[in-house]
């Protein structure tokens, strides 16, 4: 069972699109289920906002992370000697 | 109990007697020197059992002028303290063998007479009825440790008791004499009575300065900038450090500020006349900064010197914040710092003993080797620091209580705020030794080497002692109680 | 009143036995025993104080009620799984560290006063530093030293506010508290750093990532829970709270992107899930407050198990860099499994435990009429997703192929993330067991409703198609060695560089002072040697002359105190 799950998810490695384009009808069909349960009145979230909103907000994040690395980025052994990060890890 | 009382101060000089008659037999000199220690300490001990609150018990010596004797008398702050001094004795005592033995030291005749001495003597600043007396037995203090001190005979050792006897002398000829023949013009007498002689004699500015003379006349309780005979005397052999600036000598300085601020000038008179206000902010930079040179220095010993200054400074600190409650809790201190300060102390001799290193960098690793030693060292760090479950958190517990209750209103905030700060430089400076002793270089097996039996022995009693004693916190705390009574 | 021994304390002697049991099977038997015979005691214990007198002062060692007492069921359940993880371990410095940790973490939930409190409150920074120092070198014992005056620090301000506290009500019980007094900012501010409230936040993304790969499990498990606890007893329904916590829960996710180490990365989130639990007990209403009881209880279990998988990748592979690590699904596929369920459940997918525990929280807020804290807390929830659900088990398990063929991670290691993977789930399933034991009742409330189920899974699905937009345009940051600069620059550079300039200076100048004394009490002694010494003018040696000296003194003293 192990191996073919291993096979699996190699072959979903290799084809990065296959796995995107299979999300992406994912998030449609959710998009679609909200607006029609939004219609058919079962509740009165607004619809279709969490995902615009996830999409958006994620998209922020990212970038602004990436900006901000390049003014707190530095070198590993910064902090050297008195802290792990450039230490080799060897433990037990 | 004159009897008594009489028989704990005379035993450690006739014991020094003793130990300079059998000088040349070291086993009947040592094992005499035990039996003294021990009998003192059960005399002292039995003062503690049968002193009685209420009662006066109070002898004269002889007269020395109208109206000025040589007096002594019991009560709790120095009951506790002889207790201290005396108790201490055995274990120190049962140490110093172990050490002077293992290092091969000469003259040790002159040495254990004189630790004889040194010790009779502080029971004899505990006992004293009026401040004369105690100013005869701080000098013999003084004067019989200075042969301790410069033990060794090297240059070194001249030089760091030339320090000592400087200091002690000049702070208290220059100061306590003055300060003493002022409040005998004030106050017509200088006996130690309960809510002072002072008060109603004189203003506020005066008693202040009055309470300077006091507090650097007494050179023994090292408040800076009057503090570098402690670390310099630190050449002395390790027990005699555990003496002297654990045990004796320090603690017969706060000691006497204690009495001097409860007996002489009395809480209420100086919280009223807010005379030693300045000294809450002086004692608090003392305590501060003793412990950061404490960071920078790697001698152990004198490591642990700076840490005593600053530790001194917290019983000041108590005299200074004028309540009755603060001036249990300094006494509270005393005790504590007492007992975990000589387990370091002695830890340091054996680890010295046993591997002749001095320098912090040298040790690390080295738990390994002495587990027990490192263990004890550890125990004694952490009550110094104020950690639970240990007596010194208690003291630093109820010394901040005092700090809230004293009425001050900045001062309090400074004290509080200095209390929490020096636990953490307390923490800085001395838990790291034995966090590396036994952290570093762990890849290697090392094969135990303890000191010899008598130098590992006392160390771990006193630690445990540390711990011990917080079960006794609350008799303690009612013994100590007539202290923090409003005057009749 | 109660018989029995606090489950806390049974802990902490079972410490002390630890060293003198025989390494090996009959010790970490008795390791797994202690928490499991806790967890009886505990079933037994019933709702009760006991009130004891120490030193003078009126104390309640010993308190069990609804909160203190899931607290203790996750904590005994959190030491059970990180001790099997453990099992390989034959370190016992470790081992009585973390049990002393552990031991002391739950003796001080179940403290009823602050002076017990601050005791067990500064055993748990003793037992956990070891667990960062036990893995040794020069960079663990500098940053378990930085840890240990976080916690010291925060120790002592709890000192500070329970002699305040003793000071204004005559009284050291533990209760709800309001921020009017200095005791209770003192208090507020010890729980805060413990709690990771941002600036006093660095310790954590300090600390866990040095541990020892078993230790960062317990030190996840433990102080900063604790700290949860404290606030949700003393401070319920403090709107201050509401806003630390959201910046708690917002700042840490960019740090999170960016970070090359993975237990960072870990950290990082934790601060940020810790900002929830803190939002929860601000908002105060009983469903808020079970809110973010729960979660810390589904929060121990994934972040353990997060903290395990990682740890089961280093103890394998050596590092848990992301750029060292990926495509390690293929060595070792179950330890991948068990990541992505953690993964799942922190991200709050339906049918996983952070699911039901967040939901309650994100509803009081919204139902509060806080709106801005709603909208944050959702972006917020996205980002998690994103760097624990996404990030984790990518660049560790898929990602580039780092090439590494290693052996999948040892049986007792698979058994704890297994069973901790199990009541991630089996939770998230059936919440009804969790919510009947939350310390206020849940009523009828679900949150598998139409609305949470699918306005959660679209926030989740779009944020996972915004990764994989950003992987296949290649805008997404690429991993990078390196160390981001956060807060702690401020005391880890800025300052030690100003005391180190600063201190040495007035350690120059300190020492030329006392050279000039010295100077001068030389040209005293050489005139007094003169006088007195051998040869002097006032004795033909250095004995007679110094008791002339004495003499003379002595007689005017005697003088003086004649005639005054």
């Amino acid at each position: 069972m192990m191996r073919r799950l291993v096979q699996k998810l190699a072959f979903l490695e290799k084809n990065p699109r296959r796995v995107f384009r299979a999300l992406a009808a994912l998030g449609g069909a959710l998009l679609a289920l909200d607006a029609l349960l939004w219609i058919a009145g079962v509740y009165k979230n607004i619809p279709v906002w969490h995902g615009l909103y996830g999409f958006v907000m994620c998209v922020a994040l990212v970038l602004g992370a990436k900006a901000m690395r390049h003014i707190v980025r530095r070198r590993e052994d910064y902090y050297a000697p008195r802290a792990t990060d450039s230490e080799e890890e060897r433990q037990p | 109990m004159q009897t008594l009382s009489l028989l704990a101060l005379a035993l450690p000089f006739l014991g020094a007697a003793a130990i300079l008659l059998l000088g040349r037999l070291p086993n009947p000199r040592d094992i005499m020197m035990i039996a003294v220690s021990i009998g003192t300490a059960a005399c002292v001990i039995a003062l503690l059992f049968l002193y009685e609150d209420g009662k006066t018990h109070a002898w004269t010596l002889f007269a020395l002028l109208p109206n000025l004797d040589v007096a002594w008398h019991l009560e709790p702050l120095g009951l506790l303290f002889a207790a201290l001094a005396s108790a201490l004795w055995v274990i120190t005592g049962l140490y110093a063998i172990g050490y002077m033995r293992a290092n091969n030291e000469k003259k040790q005749p002159r040495f254990f007479a004189c630790f004889s001495i040194a010790i009779g003597s502080a029971i004899g600043v505990a006992f004293a009825a009026n401040l004369l007396t105690l100013f005869i037995f701080y000098e013999i203090l003084t004067l019989s440790t200075y042969p301790l001190v410069s033990h060794r005979e090297t240059k070194e050792a001249k030089r760091g008791g030339r320090y000592y006897l400087a200091y002690l002398l000049g702070t208290s000829f220059l100061f306590l004499l003055p300060a003493i023949i002022w409040t005998w013009r004030r106050a017509g007498t200088l006996d130690f009575v309960e809510g002072g002689i002072l008060p109603g004699s004189m203003g506020g500015m005066e008693a202040a300065l009055l309470l300077a003379l006091y507090v650097y006349g007494i050179g023994k309780a090292a408040l800076m900038p009057l503090h570098r005979w402690l670390p310099e005397a630190m050449v002395a052999p390790t027990p005699v450090s555990a003496l002297l600036h654990a045990v004796a000598v320090v603690k017969a300085g706060v000691f006497a500020v204690l009495k001097v601020g409860i007996y002489i000038f009395g809480a209420a008179f100086l919280s009223e006349k807010g005379a030693s206000e300045w000294l809450i902010w002086l004692a608090c930079f003392s305590i501060l900064a003793a412990s950061l040179i404490a960071l920078t220095k790697t001698n152990l010993k004198a490591r642990l010197a700076y840490s005593t200054v600053s530790q001194l400074a917290y019983v000041i600190l108590a005299m200074a914040l004028a309540t009755p409650a603060a001036m249990v809790a300094g006494a509270l201190h005393m005790a504590s710092h007492a007992l975990a300060k000589v387990s370091l102390f002695m830890c340091a001799g054996a680890i010295h003993t046993a591997s002749h290193k001095d320098e912090i960098p040298d040790m690390a690793g080295l738990g390994r080797a002495m587990p027990l030693t490192f263990s004890a060292f550890t125990l004694g760090a952490l009550s110094i620091i104020g950690l639970p479950p240990f007596i010194g958190m208690w003291s630093k517990w109820r010394l901040g209580e005092a700090a809230l209750s004293s009425g001050q209103s900045w001062g309090a905030w400074a004290a509080l705020a200095t209390l929490l700060l020096s636990s953490l430089l307390n923490l800085l400076y001395l838990l790291t030794i034995p966090a590396r002793a036994f952290l570093s270089g762990a890849e290697k097996r090392v094969a135990m080497r303890e000191a010899p039996f008598l130098c590992l022995l006392p160390p771990c009693l006193t630690a445990l002692a540390c711990f011990a004693m917080v079960f006794l916190i609350e008799p303690l705390g009612d013994f100590l109680a007539p202290l923090a009574r409003e005057p009749r | 009143m109660i018989p029995l021994i606090a489950p806390g304390w049974l802990l902490l002697g079972g410490a002390c036995l630890i060293p003198f049991i025989p390494k090996g099977a009959a010790r970490t038997s008795f390791m797994l025993a202690l928490p499991l015979f806790g967890m009886g005691l505990l079933w037994l214990i019933p709702d009760g104080s006991l009130a004891a007198s120490f030193g003078g002062y009126a104390i309640t060692p010993f308190r069990m009620d609804g909160l203190a007492r899931i607290f203790c069921l996750i904590f005994l359940i959190a030491t059970f799984l990180s001790a099997l993880y453990a099992w390989h371990l034959r370190d016992s410095f470790q081992h009585v560290s973390a049990f002393i940790y552990a031991g002391a973490a739950l003796s001080a939930l179940t403290a009823g006063d602050l002076l017990t409190l601050f005791v067990f409150w500064e055993l748990v920074s003793l037992g956990s530093v070891g667990l960062i120092w036990a893995r040794r070198g020069e960079g663990a014992w500098h940053t378990g030293l930085r840890y240990l005056i976080w916690q010291m620090a925060s120790g002592l301000l709890l000192l500070g506010g329970a002699l305040f506290f003793f000071r204004e009500t005559g009284s050291l019980a533990f209760d709800a508290m309001t921020l009017q007094s200095p005791s209770a900012w003192l208090i507020f501010l010890a729980f805060g750093i413990k709690a990771g409230f941002p600036l006093l936040h660095n310790w954590i993304q300090d600390a866990y990532p040095a541990g020892t790969i078993t230790g960062t499990v317990f030190l996840s498990c433990f102080t900063t829970k604790l700290a949860i606890y404290a606030l949700a007893r003393g401070f319920p329904a403090t709107e201050a709270l509401i806003y630390i916590g959201v910046i708690m829960t917002i700042f840490p996710i960019f740090y999170a992107v960016i970070e090359n180490d993975l237990r960072r990365v870990l950290s990082y989130s934790l601060n940020n899930q810790l900002g929830f639990m803190v939002v929860g007990i601000g908002i105060g209403t009983p469903l808020a407050i079970n809110g973010a009881v729960a979660h810390a209880f589904c929060h121990i279990i994934y972040k353990s198990l997060l903290f395990m998988s990682v740890g089961a990748v280093m103890y394998r592979v050596g590092t848990a860099k992301a750029t060292e690590l990926g495509g390690l699904y293929r060595s070792m596929p179950l330890t991948m499994i068990f990541c992505v369920i953690a993964a799942a459940s922190i991200s709050a997918f339906p049918l996983f435990s952070g699911f039901i525990s967040k939901s309650p929280i994100l509803s009081e807020s919204l139902g509060g009429g806080y709106w801005v804290v709603w909208f944050l807390l959702l972006f917020a929830s996205a980002g998690v997703f994103h760097h624990s659900g996404i990030k984790i088990p990518y660049f560790t398990f898929f990602a580039h192929d780092s090439g590494r063929r290693v052996r999948e991670a040892p049986m007792h290691m698979l058994l704890a993330m297994g069973i901790a993977a199990f009541l991630c789930v089996a939770i998230g399933v059936y919440p009804q067991a969790l919510y009947a034991m939350l310390p206020f009742p849940m009523g009828d409330y679900t949150a598998y409703d139409a609305a949470h189920v699918i306005g959660q899974l679209e926030l989740l699905i779009f944020s996972a198609l915004a990764f994989g937009f950003l992987m296949l345009s290649g805008l997404y940051p690429p991993e990078v060695r390196g160390v981001n600069l956060d807060w702690d620059w401020v005391y880890r550079r800025v300052l030690r560089r100003a005391f180190e300039r600063i201190g040495g200076s007035v350690l120059v100048l300190g020492d030329k002072v006392w050279g000039y004394v010295l100077g001068v009490w030389g040209v005293v002694y050489s005139v007094l040697a003169r006088f007195y010494g051998p040869g002097g003018l006032m004795g033909p040696s250095r004995a007679a002359g110094s008791m002339a000296l004495w003499t003379a003194i002595l007689l005017s003293l005697a003088l003086l105190f004649a005639y005054s």
